[in-house]
């Protein structure tokens, strides 16, 4: 008995050996760089660091800072209309691919997947070009359908600049999260839809009824996902494809926090602005899943 | 136990070599230190010898002499910019004073100069020079906010290698004193100037001859000019569109035209009502004229900057504000049968005003806190040296900052850029660069100067409401000082 207990003592030792490494690689490459962020954004720190404390200065002043503001609004119109719809497309490709036995499905999830493994830089540029005013595909294309007059500068327009890069960030990630999608969805007994088929329930009430209600935790999850992915996506989309402008009508968060760190070199204020961001993305994953684990 | 014994006499004959190793090391510095003493020593006695036959060139010489002993056998780190042709021309150089004063240089070269000395300056371990503009990039603003640049006069007092005037006295007029190398407005020079190669709009020369279209000098010239363009079906102008501070090549030129560098130092000294004159809404309403009458190239405000540089390559516009680096930048883009590059300043905005153009300066540093900053001034001396000047031209198609660069570096430099340097013959050159912002203020000038020309030019912000957001910003960083 005592030998039993004592074979299924715990190697704490190389479990310490394999677990110390990463620990302080988190500490010193995660963990440090986090707390030295929260204490920078309180100073007026410049690129080199150095700078004095002055309190909650920065936070205030992004409420007056009007491109700040902008920024967010930016950041905020993304955020609900970029994640919501990714997800939501991404979960409809994925109902198609599993519930319609395409035999070209396999092809499908490959293509749908193609963006997301190309590098966002390139995608940014590839995209500028096909929104070019003047030798893009999307004006070309509207004047061979005979809507010539919907054609626009739609990156130089600040009523189309921002939506233009949501487009890019939906095609780029749809695929990502159709996959993980379409994993959700092969648990679900084959036999629950063939009950609602016999009930008379068409693919919609399918979608609706079944699918989403039963994966409704992965749902929560990659919306998280989704989130971070948007934010993350858009400094790299906004700088290349229209560098923030016109006139701060593309610029992020996140893109301003570049252009007042490693543009302006106003450090301590760019820190600010990421530990606002944290907070923001975190306090969205929080409610998320909360609403979730809710319902 | 013979084994043992063996073992035991290797390790101490292997510590007692290392131990050697340490004290031979130990004493060839020191002899080296004695003689470079005995030979400076012996240079000064010379030097009072020949005092006596010549008092001022013994002087001279002694003094030439004693700097090169001094020099020999020390090092110095240097961060180059490596990029177009630059890379070579800093090799070649590095190795020729290497040669010239028997020193060591540990060069890095980057393109990525910027984040090199970032790094280099936040950890302490500071190169003796530097290649550093201030540009208005975030660690050139860092620099000079935390005064970690060199005061460069004494470099600037002494003779030139080939020209025995002080070095002052040989750059362009106009330069070394100006907010762009003394960055804080009291003419002291931090930086060194390499080149100060034009900036200006640029157009197709070929074009420009095969249609018999001259300059235009004023805005009604332009105006005109783009209306005889438009019947070719070729826009006026075109700018790089997601970056608008392109633009700070086309407006400030034409407010020192009109107002004087002072008019304009007043402003990039965020001097309080310095934007809103008469003058400066003349000028932003012609370049907002340019887009509201149909003189602006079609899908100009979503272009980067080589969408843009092309389209005037491929004349879709006639003119393109831009540095001479576009030639460079442009080397392998497309272009019209023919073309050929050129150059003229921004319109003025009456007959007989002067017309002024900037230039994309480019210049070296050295750090307070450099290991070695006597090496590192007589290496910037060195580069201005005529034989650095012409290996400038040779393989970087630039020119040095000096009064006879040109002349120098001429029969070294390409067509365009020959054409680039024309521009000097009808336009006066000026150099301002921003004043660094005080501590604490946050705004970026840029965004409320420059990034609203797209609103402007689309008519969504007026004239007005652009000079009240650059007022307001200068109010703004006024409460900061």
């Amino acid at each position: 008995m005592g030998k039993k207990q004592k074979k299924k003592k715990l190697p704490v030792l190389f479990i310490g050996i394999c677990v110390i490494p990463t620990v302080v690689l988190t500490l010193i490459f995660k963990i440090y760089p986090t707390v030295n962020t929260l204490i920078m954004s309180f100073t007026d720190a410049n690129l080199l660091g150095s700078g004095t404390f002055v309190g909650l200065h920065n936070y205030t002043y992004m409420f007056q800072d009007k491109y700040f503001i902008l920024a967010l609004k930016n950041t905020v119109k993304l955020l609900a209309v970029v994640s919501v719809v990714t997800i939501a497309f991404s979960l409809i490709l994925a109902f198609i691919l599993t519930q319609s036995r395409l035999r070209e499905a396999g092809i499908y999830r490959t293509i749908l997947y193609i963006p997301n493994v190309i590098s966002l830089s390139v995608v940014a540029v590839i995209w500028a070009f096909v929104f070019n005013a003047r030798m893009g595909i999307v004006n070309s294309f509207l004047d061979s359908v005979g809507l010539g007059m919907l054609k626009r500068d739609w990156l130089g327009d600040s009523n189309t600049a921002l939506w233009c890069i949501g487009v890019v960030m939906i095609w780029q990630a749809v695929g990502y999260y159709m996959i993980m999608h379409i994993a959700a969805i092969d648990g679900i007994s084959q036999e629950i839809y063939e009950a609602a088929i016999i009930d008379g329930a068409g693919k919609v009430r399918q979608l609706l009824s079944i699918t989403v209600p039963l994966i409704k935790n992965i749902i929560g999850r990659t919306f998280i996902l989704a989130i971070s992915g948007t934010l993350g996506m858009s400094l790299s989309l906004a700088k290349v494809m229209t560098g923030g402008g016109p006139n701060g009508a593309s610029s992020v968060l996140t893109y301003y926090m570049f252009q007042q760190g490693m543009m302006q070199g106003n450090f301590g204020y760019a820190m600010a602005i990421t530990v606002f961001t944290l907070i923001m993305s975190l306090g969205l994953s929080f409610l998320t899943e909360a609403i979730t684990e809710k319902e | 136990m013979t084994r043992k014994i063996i073992s035991i006499m290797l390790v101490v004959c292997m510590c007692a070599g290392m131990l050697a190793g340490c004290g031979n090391s130990s004493q060839k510095e020191t002899a080296g230190t004695d003689q470079a003493g005995e030979e400076s020593n012996q240079a000064q006695e010379t030097g009072t010898e020949e005092e006596q036959a010549d008092a001022q060139t013994g002087t001279d010489n002694a003094a030439e002499e004693a700097e090169a002993v001094s020099f020999e056998g020390q090092e110095m780190s240097f961060v180059a910019f490596g990029g177009g042709g630059y890379s070579e021309y800093w090799e070649e150089i590095v190795k020729k004073f290497e040669e010239a004063y028997k020193v060591t240089v540990n060069m890095e070269m980057t393109p990525q100069v910027n984040d090199l000395l970032q790094t280099k300056f936040a950890s302490g371990d500071v190169p003796d020079v530097a290649v550093l503009t201030y540009d208005g990039s975030a660690i050139a603003n860092a620099v000079v906010e935390d005064h970690a640049l060199m005061d460069l006069t004494a470099l600037f007092e002494k003779p030139g290698i080939d020209n025995e005037a002080p070095l002052k006295d040989q750059m362009l007029d106009g330069l070394l004193d100006s907010t762009a190398y003394a960055p804080y407005g009291d003419g002291v020079p931090y930086f060194a100037p390499t080149s100060a190669a034009p900036n200006g709009l640029f157009y197709n020369k070929t074009l420009f001859e095969e249609n018999q279209w001259e300059v235009p000098v004023t805005w009604d010239d332009f105006f005109a000019l783009g209306d005889k363009a438009k019947e070719k079906g070729i826009a006026l102008f075109t700018f790089q569109g997601i970056y608008p501070s392109y633009m700070e090549i086309m407006i400030p030129a034409q407010i020192v035209s009109a107002l004087g560098v002072e008019g304009l130092t007043d402003i990039y000294s965020y001097k309080e009502g310095s934007f809103n004159k008469p003058e400066i809404v003349e000028i932003l309403t012609n370049v907002q004229k340019i887009a509201t009458e149909g003189y602006l190239l079609e899908g100009t405000l979503s272009m980067n900057h080589t969408q843009s540089q092309s389209e005037m390559m491929m004349d879709r516009a006639l003119f393109i504000p831009c540095g001479s680096y576009i030639v460079a930048e442009m080397a392998d883009a497309p272009r019209t049968e023919g073309f050929s590059f050129g150059i003229c300043a921004p319109p003025v905005l009456e007959e007989g005003q002067l017309p002024y153009t900037s230039a994309t300066a480019n210049s070296l540093a050295i750090p307070t806190n450099a290991k070695n900053p006597e090496l590192a001034m007589e290496f910037i001396r060195f580069l201005y040296s005529d034989e650095s000047v012409k290996l400038l031209a040779e393989k970087s198609d630039d020119v040095m900052a000096l009064k006879q660069g040109y002349d120098l570096a001429s029969e070294y430099l390409s067509e365009d850029m020959k054409n680039i340097y024309e521009i000097y013959d009808n336009a006066n050159f000026f150099s301002v660069s921003w004043e660094v912002m005080p501590s604490g203020c946050n705004i970026a000038i840029t965004n409320y100067m420059y990034s609203v020309i797209a609103d402007v030019l689309t008519g969504k912000m007026s004239v007005e409401e652009w000079i009240d957001g650059v007022e307001g910003a200068f109010t703004e960083i006024n409460s900061y000082k």
